[in-house]
């Protein structure tokens, strides 16, 4: 009898746990370290994840080490299962970086000196735009300009 | 001989009087007028002595000028944005208290920031409550000396750093103390500075984070309790002597972290009680030499992409793990260092062990693959594989040895 008990709280608490890490990657700011350049992820406005295919979660302090990371094959293209960037308007909020819209500009002073920025949406973007300055990129572009 | 030409004296005598012109002012906060109109009248050289706090929003220096505190004298920038902004030469504060920058990481407030100047010179200051606290950019010949910097208690990873320079040469870092900021002190884009005597603690990040700087020295400072410890990161020809890296814990926190770092030296420095005291990843000719490492987790984790690097003389006591690697490929010197676990001997009495001393055992190479299987730290298996790999070394690098370990510590 107890041992159904136990299978019984064990088995939920198992699928939340699961359930929890289907939710897209969490960033323990000040304590995880960026798995490209080693730095100490802080700034909530230019944090970027991805999550593989098979779960394991990679966190980066800015989109510069996020693309040159995959890139550069530490972990497959194929393997990414989703891309993340912070958006810079409402720091600490994580977006989809495929559908995120971009400026790189001086004005963005990114961890890693990459200089650009995600924005949930283009208007949000263009807004920062005509304030800071800068180029307009969608996340294709983007990649194509930090893997250079 | 050759007489030198009068020409600079006569121009030195002329210029005299204008010098000796320069006038010393008295501010009191209350007692008519602001500061900033007295800043107006004041000339080239003067000095202005200040009472009492000062709440008149941002203060703008665009002169040559001394600003002195008497005791308890500052300026508050009561949370509107920068406090003090310096934008000409030869600008000195002195015995000032700096407080209330705005606190928000969408502009870089400061409460002394200096932009494009020569010389300026920022001494005896107290600062508090700053996002950023001392803000230079694209300045030369600065002089930081024994300030206090304490960041305030803002909520977490909110927080500027303590004494950012950005874009400057020749500058002097030198007896401060920095707590409780992001990074306690940090460069980029800094040559042919000095960073001597600060003290740099409980700061959230790095206690010294260096970024594409290049001939610098860092000396006799301490590190302690930071977030993450120090890094050094993508510099070259940095000088570190002398300096204590101590208790910087956590899963990604170093004593030092070295990130791409060539021609560097590493002299006379104490690592106690961090979880790793010094990681070298992609680094070229880097030198370690008389170093301490003491309880530590890791004393020294050399990548693999390491190469030309030497280490030398140091002492590596109480350590969980002396040495760890990822490869290989070993194209670095390890040789005449201090052991703790070595158990050689030394038959011809020249101070060197006769047989070499392996530092990296089975376990950490297993652990650099598979950071999980430490929770089989110190258990009965794997000190007998350990014991195993010491007696026949198959996984351990044949390069990663020690020839000449030494059979007592080299000093103290």
């Amino acid at each position: 009898m107890n041992r159904y008990v136990q299978l019984g709280l064990t088995v939920p608490l198992l699928m939340t746990l699961v359930a929890c890490a289907q939710n897209g990657p969490t960033i323990d700011y000040g304590k995880a370290e960026c798995a490209h350049c080693r730095m100490n992820v802080m700034d909530k406005r230019f944090a970027s994840a991805i999550i593989t295919n098979g779960g394991r979660q990679y966190v980066f302090d800015g989109v510069e080490c996020m693309v040159p990371f995959v890139a550069g094959g530490a972990v497959a293209n194929v393997e990414v299962a989703g891309w993340y960037v912070c958006d810079h308007a409402h720091p600490g909020t994580l977006l989809n970086a495929a559908t995120a819209a971009y400026v790189h500009g001086p004005a963005y002073r990114s961890p890693m000196r990459g200089d650009m920025a995600a924005f949930a949406s283009t208007a949000e973007r263009d807004q920062a735009l005509g304030r800071d300055g800068g180029e307009a990129l969608d996340w294709e572009h983007a990649k194509l300009l930090l893997q250079k | 001989m050759r007489r030198a030409s009068p020409i600079p004296l006569i121009a030195a005598l002329l210029l005299l009087p204008f010098l000796a012109h320069a006038r010393t002012w008295e501010f009191r906060v209350g007692s008519g007028g602001t500061f900033k109109q007295l800043l107006q009248s004041a000339g080239i050289g003067d000095s202005i002595l200040v009472s009492g706090i000062i709440r008149e929003g941002t203060i703008t220096i665009d002169r040559p000028v001394c600003i002195i505190g008497r005791n308890g004298a500052g300026i508050d920038g009561e949370e509107a944005g920068e406090v003090l902004v310096i934008t000409a030469s030869d600008v000195t504060v002195q015995h000032m208290i700096i407080r209330g920058t705005r606190m928000s990481n969408m502009d870089d407030n400061a409460g002394i920031k200096a932009k494009e100047c020569a010389r300026t010179t920022i001494r005896d200051c107290h600062l508090e409550a700053c996002f950023f606290a001392i803000y230079l950019s694209g300045s030369r010949d600065a002089l930081i000396e024994d300030n206090t910097v304490e960041g305030g208690l803002v909520e977490e990873n909110e927080m500027g750093n303590g004494i950012h320079l950005w874009k400057c040469s020749k500058a002097t870092i030198r007896g401060n103390t920095v707590r409780n900021h992001r990074d306690g002190i940090y460069f980029e884009f800094v040559t042919d500075s000095h960073i001597d005597r600060n003290v740099s603690v409980g700061n959230l990040r790095y206690g010294l984070h260096f970024m594409f700087s290049h001939r610098d020295a860092y000396q006799d400072n301490l590190f302690q309790n930071n977030g993450a410890g120090v890094a050094v990161m993508f510099s070259k020809e940095i000088i570190m002597r002398r300096n204590r890296f101590l208790s910087n814990r956590g899963g990604s926190s170093y004593g030092l972290l070295l990130k791409e770092i060539n021609d560097g030296e590493i002299t006379d420095n104490t690592f106690v009680d961090n979880t790793t005291a010094l990681l070298v990843d992609g680094c070229n000719r880097v030198h370690a030499e008389w170093n301490t490492f003491q309880f530590n987790g890791w004393a020294l984790r050399l990548y693999a992409n390491a190469s030309a690097c030497t280490f030398k003389g140091n002492i590596f006591q109480g350590n969980t793990f002396d040495l760890s690697t990822n490869g290989d490929l070993l194209l670095n010197t390890i040789e005449g260092n201090y052991w703790d676990r070595y158990i050689g001997y030394d038959l011809d009495r020249d101070g060197h062990g006769d047989t070499p001393y392996r530092p990296v055992g089975f376990f950490p190479l297993l652990v650099e693959r598979m950071p999980f299987a430490m929770v089989f730290s110190r258990s009965l298996f794997v000190s007998l594989l350990d014991h195993a790999e010491r007696v026949v070394p198959s996984l351990s690098p044949e390069a990663l040895k020690d020839d000449h370990p030494l059979m007592r510590p080299p000093h103290g």
